[in-house]
């Protein structure tokens, strides 16, 4: 799920940029050192929306850099055990397949797979439903149900199940 | 695994989110791509040179390709129509995002929707979002 979140973080400047253009050089340090980043608290941050407010600068003794709290609101993407969510497949292989919801990566075990589904290499490896009709391939559009986060300090990795009611493909891939 | 213990007890399924995110604002992913599409025109707009950080192009073509309504107003109407409902925020974010055909489904796929509404109340709300669904 996306959610929008007020954070904040130190930012430390070199001297030479004390002066007018301060705060827009501040800020963009702040879109370039957070965004694309991912926290296990925080998900990840995909870009940086408005700055709300910019503490005082404090000098550093010794290297007269200054650091300033930026207070800012920003887009992230925290999944969560449990959530239901629409992803793309990415590769397909014989322990099961791996999909992406946006910078997500998440695996989906085979035994996490219905089991009337076998798969085959010919062609492009792929699951198939036994009736043929249904087919998990690169590409696929697939809504699965997070059965487990690893959240580590700088990465998140999600475990998946489309081994329920409701859940599966729902998009064949994009010409 | 986890870090800390707060990870061991998030659980969507029971809207337990964390202490961060269980009053956090949630967003829809026809949202996302509003919101995303008017940051990166104005981030071109001072700089025509401006790359997106992989992750946000991710993002973007993801919000994009699951987005429940690529009309702005819709969006918008959406939200308000769904604020009279009294969801959570992930819940609103959840039941457009997946756009559930009937109450069964809305429950399977958020089950905390099953504890507050009965069948046709989910119903309704259902009916109503599906107004909006984007003609192609």
């Amino acid at each position: 799920m996306f959610f929008v979140l007020e954070l904040d973080k130190e930012i430390e400047l070199p001297p030479r940029f004390f002066g007018p253009r301060l705060r827009e050089t501040l800020e963009q340090k702040l879109h370039s050192e957070v965004e694309g980043t991912c926290s296990g608290a925080y998900g990840f941050i995909i870009c940086v929306v408005s700055t709300e407010s910019v503490s005082k600068g404090i000098i550093r003794e010794g290297t007269g850099s200054a650091s300033f709290n930026v207070k800012y609101k920003c887009v992230v993407f925290r999944p969560f055990r449990g959530e239901v969510l629409d992803a793309v497949v990415t590769q397909v292989n014989k322990v099961g397949f791996f999909a992406e919801a946006g910078p997500l990566q998440i695996f989906v075990s085979s035994h996490l797979i219905p089991e009337d589904f076998e798969l085959t290499t010919a062609d492009e490896p792929s699951f198939v439903s036994a009736d043929g009709e249904v087919r998990i391939q690169l590409g696929s559009e697939v809504r699965l149900r997070v059965v487990g986060t690893r959240i580590d300090a700088s990465d998140i990795f999600c475990v998946g199940t489309i081994k329920e009611d409701y859940l599966g493909v729902i998009g064949d891939p994009q010409a | 695994m986890a870090d800390g213990p707060v990870e061991e007890e998030e659980n969507a399924a029971e809207l337990k989110l964390g202490k961060v995110f269980q009053e956090a604002q949630a967003f829809t992913n026809s949202e996302v791509a509003l919101l995303l599409r008017q940051y990166v025109d104005s981030k071109k707009q001072v700089d025509p040179n401006y790359q997106l950080t992989p992750m946000l192009k991710k993002t973007q073509q993801y919000v994009e390709t699951f987005s429940y309504t690529k009309n702005p107003d819709a969006a918008e109407n959406i939200r308000t129509m769904l604020d009279k409902y009294q969801l959570s925020a992930f819940e609103i974010g959840a039941v457009v995002n997946l756009a559930p055909n009937d109450a069964e489904e809305a429950k399977f796929l958020i089950p905390s929707l099953g504890n507050q509404w009965s069948d046709e109340e989910l119903q309704t709300m259902l009916a109503d979002l599906a107004t909006y669904k984007k003609f192609e």
